[in-house]
């Protein structure tokens, strides 16, 4: 096959009749690997991160983050090494620019999970870097990731949203494939949850790096 | 002196018959030209893609673990394949048919994967109309047509599974797709008619080199003794 693809590449004036019918094959087979590789790399995308425990109804007291009572609060947890958690944090900075007309506004935090063995040093990277642009958006670093685990968070750019009476509002991402800007319904869920609307959506996938190694297995 | 018509018949076909052959010549050229282009395109677009996601993403995190990024492999082996055909094609066929319409559909899912590996950022999107005025360097509307057909495709497949992707939106119509085509038929209509004024204008000259090229020959010369050059001749 290889060998008649090339011949009919080099035939030049001796090109055979069937010369360009082995060439079409070939541009076929190529046409076809092309988007077989874009759809293996968009269902990568739209893979969400392991299924998140759920969320404590109410605000865990005794975390780094104290109790908010009287005022929203949106928490994203996030590995601080995920080059995925930019689209992430872009979408949260946009998200924030919804908030103007609430009041009162949430508090915001930020949760960098620091592995079990690693130092503060752990954190930083782009998306410290990234955070730190935010306006309003306070960092907090998760030991062990044993906050994380206590929210169900397995995922970097994993949102909680609670009300100011300190009911679980919304959980899950908010954007809508791995690393990609732009709309996702979650978004959305935690705009119509804070301005008091009912939405249709209360959870939705996350889409970033594990925030835990993977177990050994044997 | 009187003029031979079965002379003149014969030199005018040669006229039309030498417009032609340099006309078909000025095109190949053409189709050349914007293939010698188009190669050093599809390398630079692979570079660029590499060092994006190098860059952007280089490694998916799991905890402790990292691993390389899904984005670099997909830029160096996506992307490889996407200019790997069109490269061999221009080296191997050059102006062959076949060769600038691969290319054209190699261009615009090449736009797809700079879309991808840029996480969606919807300036990238711009990409796809750079591409349109590249390869209407070629002067073919048709290759344009396959160019089109493709970013229809693919918006329209994508619309459907992952709408934010191409819309930035959610919650998009099926139909939007033909908003975003719509767009590109736009350009694509100023497009060709700038390739058939241009094709026009590159007929005129074939027709003034086969007409410049007849009259220096000494057979047409002979034929048309009443031109005062044959007096000096």
């Amino acid at each position: 096959m290889l060998h008649r693809a090339f011949a009919a590449w080099r035939g030049g004036g001796r090109r055979k009749a069937g010369g360009n019918a082995t060439l079409i094959a070939v541009i076929a087979l190529w046409a076809l690997a092309v988007i077989g590789g874009e759809v293996m790399m968009w269902s990568y995308q739209l893979t969400p991160g392991a299924t998140a425990a759920a969320a404590p109804a109410t605000w865990p007291a005794g975390g780094a983050i104290p109790a908010h009572r009287g005022r929203p609060l949106l928490l994203m947890v996030a590995h601080p090494k995920c080059a995925c958690t930019r689209a992430s944090l872009n979408e949260l900075r946009r998200l924030i620019a919804r908030f103007e007309a609430l009041s009162p506004p949430p508090d915001i935090y930020l949760s960098l999970v620091v592995p079990e063995g690693e130092g503060a040093g752990w954190i930083d990277g782009p998306v410290l870097r990234n955070a730190s642009s935010i306006a309003g958006v306070r960092v907090v670093l998760d030991p062990g990731g044993r906050f994380a685990a206590r929210l169900g968070a397995t995922t970097s750019g994993h949102v909680l949203v609670y009300g100011a009476d300190d009911a679980l509002l919304f959980s899950g991402g908010i954007t809508a494939a791995r690393a990609h800007e732009g709309d996702a319904p979650g978004q959305n869920a935690i705009v119509r949850a804070l301005y008091g609307q009912t939405s249709p959506i209360h959870r939705s996938p996350v889409f970033g790096c594990g925030l835990r190694s993977p177990a050994v297995k044997g | 002196m009187s003029l031979d018509p079965a002379a003149l018949s014969a030199v005018a076909d040669r006229i039309l018959a030498k417009t032609e052959s340099t006309y078909e010549d000025f095109v190949r050229r053409w189709h050349l030209r914007a293939e010698r282009m188009f190669l050093w395109l599809m390398v630079g677009q692979w570079l660029f893609g590499i060092f994006i996601a190098v860059t952007v993403s280089p490694f998916a995190w799991e905890g402790k673990t990292r691993v390389v990024s899904n984005h670099v492999l997909a830029a160096v082996v996506l992307g490889g394949l996407l200019s790997a055909l069109p490269i061999a094609l221009i080296l191997l066929r050059p102006g062959w048919v076949g060769t600038r319409h691969v290319i054209a559909f190699s261009q615009v899912m090449w736009s797809a994967l700079l879309i991808h590996l840029t996480g969606g950022r919807i300036e990238t999107h711009f990409h796809v109309f750079g591409s349109l005025a590249f390869l209407a360097f070629y002067r073919d509307w048709k290759v344009l047509v396959t160019a089109t057909v493709t970013v229809a495709a693919d918006h329209f497949v994508r619309g459907l599974f992952i709408p934010e992707s191409v819309y930035g939106v959610a919650n998009a119509s099926a139909w939007r797709f033909l908003e975003h085509a719509g767009w590109v038929v736009f350009e694509v209509s100023v497009l060709t008619y700038g390739i058939w004024l241009s094709l026009n204008e590159l007929r005129r000259i074939a027709e003034n080199v086969a007409q410049v090229e007849a009259f220096a020959e000494r057979e047409v010369l002979a034929a048309v003794p009443a031109i005062p050059v044959q007096a000096t001749a």
